[in-house]
């Protein structure tokens, strides 16, 4: 087996360019690890190897011939088995679409594909991107929950996998599964990247979500993504910024907003200990790091978010519920029987508190270039029956804002331990500099001990 | 409708709730979702009690904006 599953997105698709890597031997080798490794871990539903190497050979003659002007060219990506793949199985780890087989790939597979990338196969879920848990396991300790929902393409890229690979939030299914994992998760803008072809969730809330090993992976991936979708209700006409030049221009460090509110308060003394160094860490370096108070709107958040939440669970799997509600699981089961007696003035009311708390946010970051908060209230937990809780993610998803996880540092039970940052919306360029301020100063290069 | 009355409380709201999932699903899956209908209450409580402004409208597709 190569040392080349170590490589990220960035350094991929260089050497590909340049003739230095073979896309058929970086392929090889990912398959290679995946049945060595997968058996213990679970990360993957379906892979078909036949088509993953069709496809690399193919990047390959095209590298050869000087036609590689993607960002990702012939780099591996995994995805959620949530993403439509056109012919290949998307299931959503559910018994209810167990056998379905899209006609078409969602807009942002098609994107990765435009871009030269490869896709590897389908990764593990809970079921319906909701809370049941999946059987994946934690790489850094198998007895661990790797989170959820996004906990096969979590495992995959922090196992080196795969060096991408795609998930998504409704509540904290991204930034918490990366934190867990010791990988950075980013976590776009509502709308900013298409979810026409992605099995909905929730429509208002649910957000496409990037899982690497470094920030300048997360930019490629969100370059490679991000655009207007006329097939997506939700999706944003802004114009797509150059992310990796806006990050080049980062003059300086940056202002943070320490979250010392809830975020503090929810989380063990471990995780607050932890947070607070990493702030001091960051001030020494020169950020200018100032506490930041949480807007009043901040306190009806999380309700808003599960009632939006369960009220369009409820309204989507409405038809195949009343016939089929034995074959889902307890959790997504409960959640849309809540949705369904869900008052809709209630529903309407967390939506028009959705938006204001939206512009409380906008409010509160003016003064800072992002805000910084631990990213779960303590590290992955030691329960399978669970995927964690995403109770510092939520807001964020509810109001929309682009959000990044990164990690930060080991635990005492060997478990990695991560900050999330909090930015404008639509300001990924920004955020994503800021994070990589963060990541270059904290320096910390996360590999689980037993997969290296 | 309770669940905008800012005057109920959780138990009041999830009674409601019970009721309504009495009348879908049976008293039996009633009695079974206790748990959740308590939860569900102290959500539609707290949103209950944080009125939004008068000029707010809805926003379900926040990129719009």
């Amino acid at each position: 087996m190569t040392t080349s599953y170590r490589l990220g997105v960035a350094d991929a698709a260089r050497q590909v360019k340049s003739g230095e890597l073979s896309p058929v031997s970086l392929a090889q080798a990912l398959l290679e690890r995946i049945d060595v490794l997968d058996p213990a871990l679970q990360a993957w539903v379906t892979i078909d190897r036949e088509d993953v190497l069709t496809t690399a050979r193919q990047r390959e003659e095209e590298a050869q011939q000087g036609q590689a002007p993607g960002l990702m060219h012939g780099v591996p990506v995994g995805l959620k088995d949530i993403f439509y793949t056109e012919g290949m199985k998307t299931t959503a780890c559910s018994r209810i679409y167990a056998d379905f087989v899209p006609e078409y790939d969602a807009t942002c597979v098609a994107k990765l594909k435009q871009a030269g990338a490869i896709i590897l196969g389908k990764a593990v879920t809970t079921e319906f991107a909701s809370s049941d848990p999946s059987p994946s396991r934690n790489a850094w300790n198998l007895e661990h929950t790797p989170g959820g929902s996004s906990s096969g393409s979590s495992v995959a890229v922090s196992t080196g996998m795969c060096p991408a690979a795609l998930g998504s939030q409704t509540g904290g299914s991204t930034c918490r599964p990366a934190g867990y994992n010791g990988i950075v998760g980013l976590k776009p803008t509502y709308g900013r990247i298409s979810r026409y072809g992605v099995v909905p969730l929730s429509w208002s809330l649910d957000t496409v979500g990037i899982l690497v090993r470094s920030v300048e992976d997360a930019a490629i991936l969100l370059q490679a993504m991000a655009g207007h979708d006329p097939k997506d209700a939700g999706s944003s006409r802004r114009l797509v910024d150059d992310y990796r030049a806006v990050m080049s221009r980062r003059n300086g460090p940056p202002r943070l907003g320490l979250l010392r509110d809830f975020f503090l308060e929810r989380s063990t003394p471990e995780v607050q200990a932890h947070t607070e160094a990493v702030a001091q860490q960051l001030a020494q370096a020169g950020a200018v790091v100032e506490e930041i108070p949480l807007p009043a709107s901040f306190a009806a958040a999380h309700s808003c978010q599960r009632i939006v939440s369960n009220v369009e669970a409820a309204a989507f799997h409405q038809e195949n519920f009343n016939q089929r509600a034995d074959e889902y699981g307890p959790r997504i089961r409960s959640n849309i029987e809540t949705g369904m007696l869900t008052p809709a003035v209630s529903y309407l009311q967390a939506q028009r508190l959705r938006r204001e708390f939206r512009q409380d946010l906008v409010e509160t970051l003016a003064p800072v270039d992002a805000l910084l908060m631990p990213t779960s209230p303590s590290p992955a937990p030691r329960d399978l029956t669970t995927t964690g809780d995403a109770v510092f993610q939520a807001p964020w998803t509810s109001a929309g804002l682009p959000t990044v996880a990164i990690p930060s540092g080991v635990g005492e039970a060997g478990l990695p331990l991560s900050v999330q940052l909090a930015g404008l919306p639509f300001q990924e360029g920004q955020l994503l500099s800021v994070a990589q301020w963060c990541e270059q100063t904290l320096n910390t290069n996360l590999w689980p001990p037993d997969y290296e | 409708m309770p669940a905008t009355n800012p005057d109920s409380s959780a138990e009041d709201l999830a009674q409601v709730l019970a009721a309504h999932a009495a009348l879908l699903w049976g008293q039996q899956k009633a009695a079974d979702m206790g748990q959740s209908l308590t939860q569900a209450a102290r959500m539609l409580l707290d949103i209950g009690q944080h009125p939004p402004a008068p000029d707010t409208e809805p926003a379900c597709y926040p990129a719009a904006e």
